[in-house]
This record gives C-alpha cells, structure tokens and sequence, in this order.
C-alpha cells in the first residue's frame, strides 16, 4: 500500500517538476551572454607584455649589484672587514679585475644613478597606465 | 545530446566557434535558468545566475576532462553558482514538515490539478516549487527534468546515491504538502475524486 502510495508520489513529482513546467528566461539572454563571451575573448587576445623583461632586469641588478660591491670593496682598500670576509678579489677573475681597476664610484654617480632608477621606475610606470 | 555530438561541440567552441557556445547555450538554457529560478527564487538573481554559470562554462571549458556529460558538469556549475549566490545573500527558507499520505490522498490531488483549468494550475505548481527549500528544489528539477541518474545526481551535489534517493522521497512528501496546502479543501473534495 506504501509502496503504491509513493509510485503515486513519484507519477505526480514527474508531472509537476517535468518539462511542462519548465520557465524560459528573457528572449535577449543568448545574445546578452555571447557580447560577454566576446568580451572575455578580446580581453584574453591582449596579453600584457612588459617593455623590460624579467631576465633583462635580473642581469641587470646584478651587474649593479657586481659593479657597486666591487668599487665600494676596492675603495675602503684591503684592511676591510667586509672584503676579507666576502673575499670578492679572490672571485672575480683576472681580466675583470683588469677592466675595473681605474673604475670609481665618487658620490656624484650615485646621486646620478639613484636618479636615474627613480626616473626610469617613473617612465615605467607611465607607460604602464598608457598601455592599458 | 550524445556523447560524440558533445565532443564535437566542446572542439568548436575551444577553437572559437561561437556559434557552437550559442547552440550549447540554446540547449540548456532554459534548465539552467529553471533551476537558479526555483533555488533563488527571484527572476532577475536567476539570470544573473545563468549568464554566470555560462560564463563559467566557457572558462572552464578547456579543464573538462569528460569524465562525466557535460550537460552533468554544466549542472554542478549552476548549481554551485547558486549555492554561492545564496551565501551571499544569505537567504534562508523555512523547511516544509514531512507527512505521511496514502495512495488516495495522492490521486485526489493529480485529478484536481488534472481537472483544473490549465494557468491556475500552473500558478499553484509555481507557487508550490517556490515554497520548496533551495536544495529541495535543485534536487527534484534536476532528477525529473533531465531524467538523470542516481550516479550522476551524486557527482552534481557531492553526496552517495544512497542519500540522493533518502532525500528525494523526503521531497516527494514535501511537495505533496505543499500542495495540499495551496489547493483548496473543497478543490480537492470537488475534483479529487
């Protein structure tokens, strides 16, 4: 009887829940849905490129990096705690060291070249807010 | 829409072809919408919810796996989307108490809805499925509308076969008195038999 009772049930769900009584959203809802897909592909085509890469900018904070560490080691001369303990003279080769012993670091290039990074972080950044 | 007609589908549109997304669009739309309508329960919030679903569907497109048919995975999609939309507004419906009813009962209410002119039955029904908690109705949407089966209703709501089949008689119950509450006593008396 149960039984009956809840096959009964489940005719009577089917006839309720079924494709009759299915609602339609409005008629505009493909084409409202496509101008956003469209949208979403066009974004996706530009893919934003940096003008500088990353690994240009790695060579060159490391040539920075290199370049201040060797003159600042080479101008506090050989009684330095810090180059006895890095012992920079030891890594850098022959022809390097060559190249570089005329270099010096005076205070007026690093102003000059703190403005310089200050600048160029600023021309990156306009040109970044231009691009998109 | 088989297996073969899906994957042929699926590589249009991952190659571009937005007329294949508008055909997959066209086909479940009306489904979709269904269900976010009667989880929601509000017109607007439910094609908000579809467009979002669809969207999803075109993003997701590319990491479906086929394990399952699309139109199942399309259906986990709307669903979530609408669980997701309900935390949000956090809206919470009142639970309808389950009753026992016997076999006559039952046939009262099919020939009184039978007999009933047809838009004041569909406004009971509509009125019935809108009482019906979110999950409820997500449930017996899904399962009488698309026909589909227990393993695949478990992949949808994420629980065992076993409890879809315990949750949808519990459903059963709940429409029924639901029902039997919109429809008039003497409605019943008059047409029920």
């Amino acid at each position: 009887m149960e039984n009956n009772a809840e096959k009964h049930l489940d005719k009577l769900s089917r006839k309720i829940m079924g494709k009759t009584n299915l609602d339609t959203p409005s008629k505009d809802f493909t084409s409202k849905l496509l101008s956003q897909i469209d949208y979403i592909s066009n974004s996706r085509a530009f893919v934003y490129k940096p003008p500088i890469s990353k690994p240009v900018w790695l060579v060159m904070a490391v040539a920075v990096l290199a370049i201040t560490g060797y003159s600042v080691s080479n101008s506090k001369g050989e009684t330095s705690h810090s180059s006895k303990m890095l012992n920079l003279k030891n890594i850098v080769s022959k022809h390097f060291e060559d190249l570089l012993t005329d270099f010096q670091f005076s205070e007026i290039s690093l102003y000059a070249f703190l403005m310089f990074c200050g600048m160029l972080y600023l021309q990156i950044l306009i040109i970044k807010t231009q691009r998109n | 829409m088989t297996i073969s007609q899906e994957k042929i589908i699926i590589s249009a549109i991952l190659k571009g072809e937005q007329y294949a997304f508008a055909k997959l669009v066209d086909s479940h739309k009306d489904l979709v919408f269904s269900l976010a309508l009667r989880m929601l329960k509000n017109r607007e919030e439910a094609e908000e919810v579809a467009q979002d679903t669809f969207i999803k569907v075109y993003k997701s497109l590319p990491t479906f796996k086929m394990d399952s048919k699309l139109s199942t995975w399309m259906y986990k999609i709307a669903y979530r989307t609408c669980l997701d939309r309900i935390k949000k507004n956090k809206k919470y419906l009142s639970d309808v108490q389950i009753d026992e009813f016997t076999e006559n009962q039952i046939k009262s209410i099919d020939n009184a809805l039978d007999n009933m002119m047809a838009k004041e039955r569909g406004a009971i029904i509509k009125n019935c499925i809108q009482k019906l908690d979110s999950d409820d109705a997500a449930l017996m949407t899904l399962y009488y509308y698309d026909e589909l089966s227990l393993s695949e209703m478990s992949k949808i709501f994420d629980l065992s076969s076993n409890n879809i089949k315990v949750k949808l008689f519990r459903c059963r119950k709940k429409l029924a008195k639901l029902l039997i509450r919109n429809l008039e006593p003497e409605t019943i008396a008059t047409y029920g038999k």
